[in-house]
């Protein structure tokens, strides 16, 4: 009898420390998330749910001179936003500001040429990743190498290439020149990434290949491809992700008269705008929209991307390889 | 024994076959490598030429002499010229400065007819000292966008992993979601929101901006957590550790190399970033936006030689960084899937 009660004693002690153990850790767990949840909170979750409110807003300078007051405007906004990207002449006198007409004109072409080049990375980073991966003549140093435009800040490259361009070549920086040289400085981080994977990959799996007979394109193909396709997966989402942000070295190379130079990306003309703008727009010519109208800019392109996100996304899940 | 070991390593590396392919990927990477270095190269040397020899001849050595030549971009506050190797540099430092003129409305989101209002601020230092506080700023920034982030990210990855309720998965769904559903032109709101709140243009604005746990560091970090066995945490729980004390003596430091080689990428990245100081700190330059501010705004200095001294003051201590810490920077990282 009394060795069925220390039993149960023990027991129930037991219990109780397993759940104090548990409610500790749950403390420490909803301790630990806190801050960083919070944070979510308010520059995440707040900083868009505000975007997608100023989208239909107003604000002008009160009537006495103190402070601004806001009204709600409807789609007013999304009006100017496409009236600015489709008839910027409404906006520009095209005699005066000829480059900056033309360029919002060619904003779309270039941003997609743009893109299109972020997408060539894609299989010429993977080939050359496989090169450093297998260890061929001077891996070593070209693993050094491609790091390079990482640590290298983009000042001073896009300076020496702008100086090289026009002290060496004698050429001005045109379009071309700009596609280049953003080839240049993302190819080699895009190598880097995919060779990072690669050597990810358990080493009795090429061995194995190996022992068996198959070729380095069989290997490459039908080992090395599917197993790192999760981060192909992974830079393409964000590459897709990233189309309408991307301003391409522009403000590097111009600062903020990269479109008076003819040159403009989705991303820069945002990002200058909200650099120079405010929750009402200043008289500068460069600034084309307020808060509230890049706001809603902002939202109609979020509109867009989300959807061919989530598609390219689930697209490549389901018919991509797969690691087994 | 030396040599019987060196036999061993010979006997240990694999041959490897030369293809086609080989040779096509290993020209092409010799020439990209050619293409990355050169710039380095024709900086460092033009930044020891004078503005003549720059303009007579950019490609070959400096020539010393070309100094002796008086130059008025050369001339000191005393009346002499600057004759040294180092002038570009020295004048650099000499005629650095910088002034900022920035103005915006305030009061957003309270109630705006009674307190907004239009602030400016104007910050303008000439002289040595600038660089000094350039430097002060670099290194606050630096710290705070990755000692936080960083930091945020490893505890967030280990309780994520290593508990495993509900909310945990909940959170890593968030992750996936912020990076595959990218919200566009948020930074206008963000903008106003740091100006309705005051962290705009402040020091622990800045940083408390920074503290974001939930980044691609935090799948990176997940991953590591997930593959280390429990037994390591399990046993120091049995042996009486608090929470806290097996997440800092335990987990933290077994995912070390993880956990320094993020440091060590944010640095790089902190070093040179000037687009987010000159969003949202103008009144803080780090050397990174003040020298791009000095490139832009300096006329006769903008181009040639001493601009090119100025870049070098932002790209040799990174390199050198590079050089110290390229182990920890290689092969330590890398992204997985993005699967939720």
């Amino acid at each position: 009898m009394d060795s069925n009660v220390n039993v149960e004693i023990n027991l129930s002690s037991k219990q109780d420390k397993v759940l104090k153990r548990e409610t500790k850790r749950k403390i420490f767990f909803a301790c630990a998330v806190a801050f960083p949840l919070f944070h979510f909170a308010l520059f995440y979750v707040y900083v868009n749910f505000e975007m997608i409110m100023m989208s239909f807003k107003s604000y002008e300078v009160a009537t006495n001179g103190i402070g601004i007051v806001e009204k709600w405007v409807g789609f007013d906004n999304f009006r100017h936003v496409f009236d600015v990207l489709f008839h910027p002449e409404n906006h520009y006198n095209p005699l005066v500001y000829a480059n900056m007409v033309k360029a919002i004109k060619n904003m779309f072409p270039q941003t997609f040429a743009f893109f299109g080049m972020t997408m060539l990375f894609l299989p010429c980073g993977i080939l050359f990743a496989f090169y450093v991966y297998k260890n061929y003549p001077l891996a070593g140093l070209f693993r050094v190498v491609l790091y390079l435009p990482n640590i290298v800040s983009s000042i001073v490259m896009t300076m020496m290439f702008n100086l090289i361009f026009s002290e060496i070549f004698h050429i001005q920086m045109g379009f071309i020149h700009l596609v280049l040289y953003n080839f240049i400085m993302g190819f080699g981080l895009n190598v880097v990434m995919y060779t990072s994977a690669m050597c990810g990959i358990d080493t009795s799996i090429p061995e194995s290949c190996e022992l068996d007979g198959a070729s380095t394109i069989k290997e490459f193909w039908f080992v090395t491809i599917p197993m790192i396709f999760p981060t192909i997966v992974t830079f393409l989402v964000m590459s897709l992700a990233g189309i309408f942000g991307q301003s391409a070295h522009l403000f590097t190379f111009y600062g903020e008269t990269a479109a008076d130079e003819g040159f403009l990306t989705i991303g820069y003309f945002m990002y200058i705008n909200q650099i120079k703008s405010d929750i009402i727009k200043p008289n500068e010519h460069f600034v084309s929209m307020s808060y509230p109208q890049l706001s809603s800019m902002g939202l109609m392109f979020t509109l867009i991307v989300v959807p061919l996100t989530l598609t390219a996304r689930r697209l490549l899940e389901k018919y991509g390889p797969s690691e087994n | 024994m030396a040599t019987e070991l060196k036999i061993t390593k010979r006997m240990l590396k694999k041959k490897v076959r030369i293809t086609p392919y080989a040779i096509i990927c290993g020209i092409v990477l010799l020439a990209y490598s050619f293409v990355l270095f050169y710039p380095l190269y024709f900086g460092l040397l033009n930044s020891m030429k004078s503005m003549f020899q720059f303009s007579k001849d950019p490609v070959g050595l400096p020539d010393f002499e070309m100094f002796n030549l008086p130059d008025y971009r050369y001339q000191m506050q005393d009346g002499t010229y600057l004759k040294s190797i180092f002038a570009n540099y020295i004048i650099v430092l000499e005629k650095l400065d910088y002034t900022i003129t920035t103005s915006y409305y305030t009061g957003l989101f309270t109630k705006v007819e009674a307190t907004g209002g239009f602030n400016s601020i104007q910050l303008q230092i000439p002289g040595y000292s600038l660089i000094l506080l350039f430097l002060w700023n670099t290194i606050w920034t630096t710290l705070a966008s990755a000692l936080l982030p960083t930091f945020w990210a490893a505890v967030l990855g280990y309780v994520c992993a290593k508990y495993k309720y509900k909310f945990a998965g909940f959170i890593y769904g968030i992750v996936i979601f912020r990076i595959s559903c990218p919200i566009i032109g948020g930074g206008s709101s963000m903008l106003a929101m740091q100006r309705a709140f005051g962290f705009y243009d402040d020091m622990f604005g800045y940083i408390f901006h920074h503290s974001n746990g939930l980044s691609m560091f935090f799948l990176i970090l997940f991953a590591y957590f997930q593959g280390l066995p429990d037994s390591y945490m399990e046993a120091a729980e049995i042996d009486g550790a608090s929470q806290l004390r097996i997440l800092f003596t335990i987990a933290l430091p077994l995912a070390g190399t993880v956990v320094s080689a993020s440091y060590v990428v944010s640095i790089v990245q902190g070093w040179n970033d000037y687009s987010t100081p000159l969003m949202y700190l103008p009144s803080f330059p780090t050397i990174a936006y003040g020298l791009f501010e000095f490139k832009r705004k300096k006329g006769q200095y903008a181009y040639g030689p001493i601009a090119v001294a100025s870049s070098m003051y932002l790209a040799i201590p990174a390199f050198i960084f590079f050089v110290a810490f390229r182990k920890k920077l290689m092969g330590n990282l890398s992204v997985g899937g993005i699967k939720g």
